[in-house]
Protein backbone atom coordinates (compact mmCIF):
# COMPACT_ATOMS: atom_id res chain seq x y z
CA UNK A 1 0.00 0.00 0.00
CA UNK A 2 2.76 2.34 0.89
CA UNK A 3 4.61 1.33 -2.08
CA UNK A 4 1.55 2.35 -4.44
CA UNK A 5 1.11 5.73 -2.38
CA UNK A 6 4.95 6.47 -2.94
CA UNK A 7 4.62 5.59 -6.48
CA UNK A 8 1.94 7.89 -7.04
CA UNK A 9 3.58 11.17 -5.55
CA UNK A 10 6.86 10.80 -7.02
CA UNK A 11 4.96 10.28 -10.67
CA UNK A 12 2.46 12.98 -9.87
CA UNK A 13 5.40 14.71 -9.12
CA UNK A 14 6.29 14.83 -13.28
CA UNK A 15 2.32 14.77 -14.27
CA UNK A 16 2.02 10.97 -14.63
CA UNK A 17 -0.65 8.26 -13.03
CA UNK A 18 -0.44 5.02 -12.80
CA UNK A 19 -3.56 2.71 -12.86
CA UNK A 20 -4.42 -0.74 -12.02
CA UNK A 21 -5.79 -2.58 -14.94
CA UNK A 22 -7.53 -5.64 -14.17
CA UNK A 23 -4.97 -6.68 -11.40
CA UNK A 24 -2.26 -7.84 -13.95
CA UNK A 25 -1.25 -4.88 -15.94
CA UNK A 26 -0.87 -1.41 -15.29
CA UNK A 27 -1.64 1.92 -17.31
CA UNK A 28 0.38 5.10 -17.14
CA UNK A 29 -0.97 8.06 -18.05
CA UNK A 30 0.28 11.80 -18.57
CA UNK A 31 -1.96 14.93 -18.55
CA UNK A 32 -2.11 15.04 -22.07
CA UNK A 33 -4.07 11.85 -21.93
CA UNK A 34 -1.31 9.83 -23.56
CA UNK A 35 -0.45 6.47 -22.05
CA UNK A 36 1.52 3.60 -21.88
CA UNK A 37 0.93 -0.28 -20.77
CA UNK A 38 3.06 -0.84 -18.03
CA UNK A 39 3.47 -4.92 -17.78
CA UNK A 40 5.02 -4.61 -14.21
CA UNK A 41 6.20 -2.43 -11.35
CA UNK A 42 9.98 -2.66 -12.66
CA UNK A 43 9.36 -1.24 -15.72
CA UNK A 44 7.78 1.66 -14.68
CA UNK A 45 10.66 4.24 -14.94
CA UNK A 46 11.88 2.90 -18.50
CA UNK A 47 7.93 3.17 -19.49
CA UNK A 48 7.68 6.98 -17.77
CA UNK A 49 10.89 7.88 -19.31
CA UNK A 50 9.67 7.24 -22.70
CA UNK A 51 6.02 8.77 -22.23
CA UNK A 52 8.04 11.76 -20.82
CA UNK A 53 10.53 12.03 -22.77
CA UNK A 54 13.33 12.14 -20.42
CA UNK A 55 14.62 10.33 -17.81
CA UNK A 56 12.70 10.99 -14.28
CA UNK A 57 15.40 12.23 -11.74
CA UNK A 58 15.13 10.86 -8.66
CA UNK A 59 17.70 13.47 -7.60
CA UNK A 60 15.62 16.26 -8.87
CA UNK A 61 15.75 18.59 -6.48
CA UNK A 62 11.97 19.59 -6.44
CA UNK A 63 10.94 16.34 -6.25
CA UNK A 64 13.33 15.85 -3.18
CA UNK A 65 11.57 19.12 -1.79
CA UNK A 66 8.07 17.75 -2.56
CA UNK A 67 8.76 14.33 -1.16
CA UNK A 68 9.80 16.13 1.95
CA UNK A 69 6.93 18.25 2.81
CA UNK B 1 22.82 -26.29 -6.72
CA UNK B 2 24.10 -23.37 -9.04
CA UNK B 3 27.63 -23.80 -10.80
CA UNK B 4 29.35 -21.12 -9.63
CA UNK B 5 31.10 -18.21 -11.95
CA UNK B 6 33.85 -16.05 -11.75
CA UNK B 7 34.61 -13.65 -14.24
CA UNK B 8 38.08 -12.77 -14.85
CA UNK B 9 38.99 -9.20 -16.11
CA UNK B 10 41.89 -6.89 -16.55
CA UNK B 11 43.43 -4.51 -19.07
CA UNK B 12 45.45 -5.85 -21.65
CA UNK B 13 48.99 -7.02 -20.65
CA UNK B 14 47.99 -7.29 -16.63
CA UNK B 15 48.38 -10.42 -16.12
CA UNK B 16 45.08 -12.17 -16.11
CA UNK B 17 46.19 -15.43 -17.91
CA UNK B 18 49.14 -15.57 -15.76
CA UNK B 19 46.87 -15.46 -13.04
CA UNK B 20 44.15 -18.32 -14.08
CA UNK B 21 46.84 -20.17 -15.29
CA UNK B 22 48.47 -20.53 -12.01
CA UNK B 23 45.52 -20.94 -10.46
CA UNK B 24 44.40 -24.11 -12.80
CA UNK B 25 48.00 -25.85 -12.15
CA UNK B 26 47.02 -26.08 -8.14
CA UNK B 27 45.40 -30.10 -7.57
CA UNK B 28 42.31 -28.16 -5.86
CA UNK B 29 41.33 -26.38 -8.93
CA UNK B 30 40.13 -29.43 -10.37
CA UNK B 31 36.87 -29.29 -12.66
CA UNK B 32 37.21 -26.34 -14.02
CA UNK B 33 35.77 -25.32 -17.29
CA UNK B 34 37.28 -21.90 -18.88
CA UNK B 35 36.09 -19.85 -21.41
CA UNK B 36 38.32 -16.98 -23.41
CA UNK B 37 37.76 -15.15 -26.28
CA UNK B 38 41.36 -15.87 -27.34
CA UNK B 39 43.30 -19.13 -26.97
CA UNK B 40 46.53 -18.01 -24.99
CA UNK B 41 48.55 -19.53 -23.12
CA UNK B 42 46.71 -20.77 -20.42
CA UNK B 43 47.61 -24.43 -19.10
CA UNK B 44 44.40 -26.79 -19.30
CA UNK B 45 45.87 -30.17 -17.97
CA UNK B 46 42.64 -31.82 -16.43
CA UNK B 47 40.64 -28.77 -17.31
CA UNK B 48 37.84 -27.86 -20.07
CA UNK B 49 38.43 -24.71 -22.30
CA UNK B 50 36.15 -23.64 -24.83
CA UNK B 51 36.81 -20.50 -27.00
CA UNK B 52 33.47 -18.28 -27.31
CA UNK B 53 33.46 -15.31 -30.27
CA UNK B 54 31.88 -12.39 -28.49
CA UNK B 55 28.41 -11.68 -29.72
CA UNK B 56 26.19 -9.15 -28.24
CA UNK B 57 22.51 -8.46 -28.45
CA UNK B 58 20.68 -5.34 -27.09
CA UNK B 59 17.90 -5.84 -24.95
CA UNK B 60 14.90 -3.82 -25.81
CA UNK B 61 15.83 -0.54 -23.47
CA UNK B 62 18.48 0.12 -25.88
CA UNK B 63 21.12 1.45 -22.97
CA UNK B 64 24.32 0.61 -23.75
CA UNK B 65 25.45 -1.52 -20.90
CA UNK B 66 22.20 -3.38 -21.43
CA UNK B 67 23.62 -5.81 -24.03
CA UNK B 68 23.43 -9.79 -23.50
CA UNK B 69 26.44 -11.75 -24.78
CA UNK B 70 24.66 -13.94 -26.29
CA UNK B 71 28.14 -16.11 -27.69
CA UNK B 72 27.93 -17.06 -23.67
CA UNK B 73 24.53 -17.79 -23.31
CA UNK B 74 24.66 -20.33 -25.93
CA UNK B 75 28.43 -21.77 -24.73
CA UNK B 76 27.14 -21.89 -20.87
CA UNK B 77 23.93 -23.60 -21.94
CA UNK B 78 25.82 -25.81 -24.54
CA UNK B 79 27.83 -26.28 -21.23
CA UNK B 80 25.28 -27.45 -18.88
CA UNK B 81 23.87 -29.83 -21.37
CA UNK B 82 26.79 -31.54 -22.19
CA UNK B 83 27.70 -32.10 -18.99
CA UNK B 84 24.23 -33.64 -17.78
CA UNK B 85 24.70 -35.56 -21.12
CA UNK B 86 28.33 -36.45 -20.12
CA UNK B 87 30.23 -35.51 -23.02
CA UNK B 88 32.46 -33.17 -21.44
CA UNK B 89 34.53 -33.95 -18.16
CA UNK B 90 32.77 -32.91 -15.20
CA UNK B 91 33.14 -29.21 -13.86
CA UNK B 92 31.78 -27.55 -10.59
CA UNK B 93 32.84 -24.33 -11.95
CA UNK B 94 33.39 -21.83 -14.32
CA UNK B 95 36.03 -18.92 -14.78
CA UNK B 96 35.39 -16.84 -17.48
CA UNK B 97 38.16 -14.76 -19.25
CA UNK B 98 37.42 -11.40 -20.40
CA UNK B 99 39.36 -9.97 -23.12
CA UNK B 100 41.82 -7.31 -21.85
CA UNK B 101 39.62 -3.97 -23.32
CA UNK B 102 36.20 -5.67 -22.56
CA UNK B 103 33.15 -4.23 -20.85
CA UNK B 104 32.59 -6.59 -17.93
CA UNK B 105 29.32 -5.30 -17.30
CA UNK B 106 27.31 -7.19 -20.32
CA UNK B 107 28.95 -10.75 -18.69
CA UNK B 108 27.56 -9.66 -15.67
CA UNK B 109 24.22 -8.57 -17.04
CA UNK B 110 24.11 -12.25 -19.14
CA UNK B 111 24.87 -14.13 -15.92
CA UNK B 112 22.05 -11.73 -14.01
CA UNK B 113 19.54 -11.63 -16.93
CA UNK B 114 18.95 -15.08 -19.02
CA UNK B 115 16.58 -17.01 -17.29
CA UNK B 116 18.30 -20.50 -18.37
CA UNK B 117 21.77 -19.43 -16.79
CA UNK B 118 20.59 -17.45 -13.63
CA UNK B 119 19.11 -20.75 -12.70
CA UNK B 120 22.13 -22.76 -13.49
CA UNK B 121 24.56 -20.35 -12.65
CA UNK B 122 25.73 -18.14 -10.04
CA UNK B 123 27.99 -15.34 -10.72
CA UNK B 124 30.40 -15.61 -7.33
CA UNK B 125 32.24 -12.65 -8.16
CA UNK B 126 34.54 -10.27 -10.53
CA UNK B 127 38.28 -10.52 -10.13
CA UNK B 128 40.28 -7.42 -11.85
CA UNK B 129 43.99 -7.27 -12.25
CA UNK B 130 45.82 -4.44 -12.64
CA UNK B 131 49.32 -3.85 -13.61
CA UNK B 132 51.36 -3.13 -10.55
CA UNK B 133 54.04 -1.45 -13.41
CA UNK B 134 51.74 0.44 -14.95
CA UNK B 135 48.74 0.92 -12.96
CA UNK B 136 45.27 1.80 -14.30
CA UNK B 137 45.22 2.29 -18.44
CA UNK B 138 42.10 4.53 -19.23
CA UNK B 139 38.24 4.49 -18.90
CA UNK B 140 38.23 0.74 -19.42
CA UNK B 141 40.25 0.10 -16.91
CA UNK B 142 38.56 2.17 -14.59
CA UNK B 143 35.36 0.43 -15.35
CA UNK B 144 36.92 -3.04 -15.03
CA UNK B 145 38.22 -2.07 -11.07
CA UNK B 146 34.85 -0.55 -10.20
CA UNK B 147 32.84 -3.44 -11.16
CA UNK B 148 35.18 -6.05 -9.56
CA UNK B 149 35.11 -7.65 -5.92
CA UNK B 150 38.79 -8.80 -6.11
CA UNK B 151 41.98 -7.03 -7.15
CA UNK B 152 44.91 -8.32 -7.89
CA UNK B 153 47.84 -6.40 -8.32
CA UNK B 154 49.98 -7.65 -10.56
CA UNK B 155 54.06 -8.14 -11.10
CA UNK B 156 54.22 -6.84 -7.60
CA UNK B 157 58.17 -8.39 -7.84
CA UNK B 158 58.94 -5.17 -10.23
CA UNK B 159 56.51 -2.98 -9.49
CA UNK B 160 58.74 0.47 -8.34
CA UNK B 161 59.01 0.52 -4.51
CA UNK B 162 56.29 1.86 -2.86
CA UNK B 163 53.96 1.98 -6.22
CA UNK B 164 52.34 -1.01 -4.71
CA UNK B 165 51.32 0.77 -2.09
CA UNK B 166 50.28 3.86 -4.13
CA UNK B 167 48.56 1.57 -6.63
CA UNK B 168 46.33 -0.29 -3.78
CA UNK B 169 45.57 3.29 -2.33
CA UNK B 170 44.27 4.61 -5.56
CA UNK B 171 42.17 1.51 -6.02
CA UNK B 172 40.79 1.91 -2.55
CA UNK B 173 39.56 5.23 -3.35
CA UNK B 174 37.74 3.94 -6.49
CA UNK B 175 36.39 0.65 -5.57
CA UNK B 176 35.97 0.56 -1.38
CA UNK B 177 34.22 -2.58 -1.33
CA UNK B 178 36.96 -4.51 -3.31
CA UNK B 179 39.54 -6.98 -1.54
CA UNK B 180 43.01 -6.27 -3.07
CA UNK B 181 45.56 -8.36 -2.94
CA UNK B 182 49.62 -8.17 -4.25
CA UNK B 183 50.96 -10.72 -6.30
CA UNK B 184 53.92 -11.83 -8.28
CA UNK B 185 53.53 -14.21 -11.27
CA UNK B 186 49.93 -14.70 -10.23
CA UNK B 187 50.45 -16.18 -6.85
CA UNK B 188 47.31 -15.99 -4.90
CA UNK B 189 45.39 -18.39 -2.83
CA UNK B 190 42.57 -20.48 -4.38
CA UNK B 191 41.02 -19.79 -1.75
CA UNK B 192 40.71 -15.87 -1.64
CA UNK B 193 39.67 -15.86 -5.21
CA UNK B 194 37.40 -18.74 -5.48
CA UNK B 195 35.54 -19.47 -2.15
CA UNK B 196 32.10 -18.86 -2.45
CA UNK B 197 30.60 -21.51 -0.24
CA UNK B 198 32.59 -20.09 2.52
CA UNK B 199 32.99 -16.43 2.39
CA UNK B 200 30.91 -13.97 4.42
CA UNK B 201 28.61 -11.91 2.32
CA UNK B 202 28.97 -9.34 5.15
CA UNK B 203 32.64 -9.32 4.61
CA UNK B 204 32.65 -5.71 3.57
CA UNK B 205 35.11 -3.10 5.22
CA UNK B 206 33.77 0.43 4.77
CA UNK B 207 35.06 3.19 6.75
CA UNK B 208 33.32 6.72 6.64
CA UNK B 209 35.63 8.68 4.21
CA UNK B 210 35.60 11.94 2.62
CA UNK B 211 32.19 12.84 0.89
CA UNK B 212 33.72 11.96 -2.36
CA UNK B 213 37.24 10.47 -3.51
CA UNK B 214 38.02 12.52 -6.51
CA UNK B 215 39.52 10.31 -8.86
CA UNK B 216 41.11 9.70 -12.89
CA UNK B 217 39.34 9.79 -15.46
CA UNK B 218 35.97 11.49 -13.84
CA UNK B 219 35.60 8.47 -12.04
CA UNK B 220 34.67 9.22 -8.32
CA UNK B 221 33.18 7.17 -5.19
CA UNK B 222 31.32 7.72 -2.34
CA UNK B 223 29.71 6.23 0.73
CA UNK B 224 26.93 6.72 2.17
CA UNK B 225 26.18 5.87 5.90
CA UNK B 226 22.07 5.89 6.78
CA UNK B 227 20.26 4.75 9.90
CA UNK B 228 17.36 2.11 9.36
CA UNK B 229 15.62 2.64 5.30
CA UNK B 230 12.35 1.56 4.23
CA UNK B 231 13.13 -1.71 2.27
CA UNK B 232 10.21 -0.33 -0.29
CA UNK B 233 11.14 2.96 -0.28
CA UNK B 234 14.99 2.06 -0.80
CA UNK B 235 13.39 -0.47 -3.79
CA UNK B 236 11.62 2.55 -5.92
CA UNK B 237 14.37 5.33 -5.47
CA UNK B 238 17.20 2.20 -6.44
CA UNK B 239 14.97 1.63 -9.62
CA UNK B 240 14.77 5.18 -10.57
CA UNK B 241 17.82 5.80 -9.93
CA UNK B 242 19.36 3.66 -11.96
CA UNK B 243 17.11 4.35 -14.95
CA UNK B 244 18.14 7.74 -14.87
CA UNK B 245 21.47 7.49 -14.14
CA UNK B 246 22.60 3.39 -14.48
CA UNK B 247 25.17 4.78 -17.52
CA UNK B 248 26.70 7.10 -15.13
CA UNK B 249 26.67 4.68 -12.27
CA UNK B 250 28.96 2.38 -12.46
CA UNK B 251 28.35 0.31 -9.26
CA UNK B 252 26.13 0.75 -6.17
CA UNK B 253 27.02 -2.17 -3.24
CA UNK B 254 26.19 -2.15 0.31
CA UNK B 255 23.82 -3.30 3.22
CA UNK B 256 20.95 -2.13 4.50
CA UNK B 257 19.28 -1.93 7.77
CA UNK B 258 15.98 -2.23 6.88
CA UNK B 259 15.02 -3.46 10.52
CA UNK B 260 15.24 -7.11 10.68
CA UNK B 261 17.95 -9.42 12.58
CA UNK B 262 20.37 -8.42 9.76
CA UNK B 263 20.86 -6.20 6.66
CA UNK B 264 20.44 -6.52 3.12
CA UNK B 265 23.18 -7.00 0.86
CA UNK B 266 23.08 -5.18 -2.33
CA UNK B 267 24.99 -5.10 -4.69
CA UNK B 268 24.28 -3.39 -8.65
CA UNK B 269 26.36 -2.87 -12.03
CA UNK B 270 25.55 -0.19 -13.97
CA UNK B 271 21.79 -1.56 -14.53
CA UNK B 272 22.19 -5.17 -13.93
CA UNK B 273 20.67 -5.82 -10.48
CA UNK B 274 21.93 -8.78 -8.42
CA UNK B 275 19.12 -10.66 -5.77
CA UNK B 276 19.09 -8.96 -2.82
CA UNK B 277 20.81 -11.44 -0.15
CA UNK B 278 18.90 -11.30 3.31
CA UNK B 279 21.20 -11.63 5.86
CA UNK B 280 21.21 -13.01 9.07
CA UNK B 281 23.08 -11.35 11.56
CA UNK B 282 25.67 -7.74 11.29
CA UNK B 283 29.25 -8.23 10.64
CA UNK B 284 29.65 -6.16 13.79
CA UNK B 285 27.84 -3.72 16.19
CA UNK B 286 27.20 -0.66 13.49
CA UNK B 287 23.94 -0.63 12.26
CA UNK B 288 23.95 1.75 10.27
CA UNK B 289 23.14 0.98 6.31
CA UNK B 290 26.64 1.68 4.23
CA UNK B 291 26.19 2.22 0.45
CA UNK B 292 28.70 3.01 -2.09
CA UNK B 293 28.59 4.47 -5.26
CA UNK B 294 31.16 4.53 -7.98
CA UNK B 295 30.32 6.58 -10.72
CA UNK B 296 30.63 10.02 -12.71
CA UNK B 297 29.06 12.62 -11.30
CA UNK B 298 28.20 11.65 -8.27
CA UNK B 299 26.84 14.07 -5.35
CA UNK B 300 27.07 12.28 -1.95
CA UNK B 301 25.03 15.04 -0.18
CA UNK B 302 22.06 14.57 -3.24
CA UNK B 303 22.07 10.92 -2.67
CA UNK B 304 21.93 11.14 0.68
CA UNK B 305 19.13 13.73 0.86
CA UNK B 306 16.87 11.64 -2.39
CA UNK B 307 17.20 8.67 -0.39
CA UNK B 308 16.05 10.09 2.70
CA UNK B 309 13.09 12.45 1.33
CA UNK B 310 11.76 8.51 0.07
CA UNK B 311 12.43 6.85 3.01
CA UNK B 312 10.00 9.39 4.89
CA UNK B 313 7.73 9.70 2.37
CA UNK B 314 7.19 5.88 2.92
CA UNK B 315 6.78 6.13 6.65
CA UNK B 316 4.36 8.91 6.55
CA UNK B 317 3.60 8.48 10.58
CA UNK B 318 7.66 8.71 11.51
CA UNK B 319 8.66 12.10 12.68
Amino acid sequence: MFRAALLDRVLGHFGLSLHDWAGSVYVLRDRKGASAVVQDIGAVWSEAERLLGRPLDPLDAALVAELSR
Amino acid sequence: MKTPVVLVTGFLGSGKTTLISRLLERPDMGETAVIVNELGEIGIDHHLLRRVDERTVLLASGCVCCVLRGDLVDELRDLLDRRDAGEVPHFGRVVIETTGVADPTPIVMTLLSDPVVRNHYELESVVATVDGVHGLNGPESVKQVAVADRLVITKADIAATGGCANLEEQLARLNPTAHTRAATFGEVEPDWLFDGATRDPRDLDLVPGPGHRELDHDVRSCVLFLDEVDWTAFGLWLTMLLQARGQDLLRVKGFLNVGGDGPVLVNCVQHAVHPPVHLDGWPDEDRRSRLVFIGCDLDAERLRASLSAFDRAARPGRS
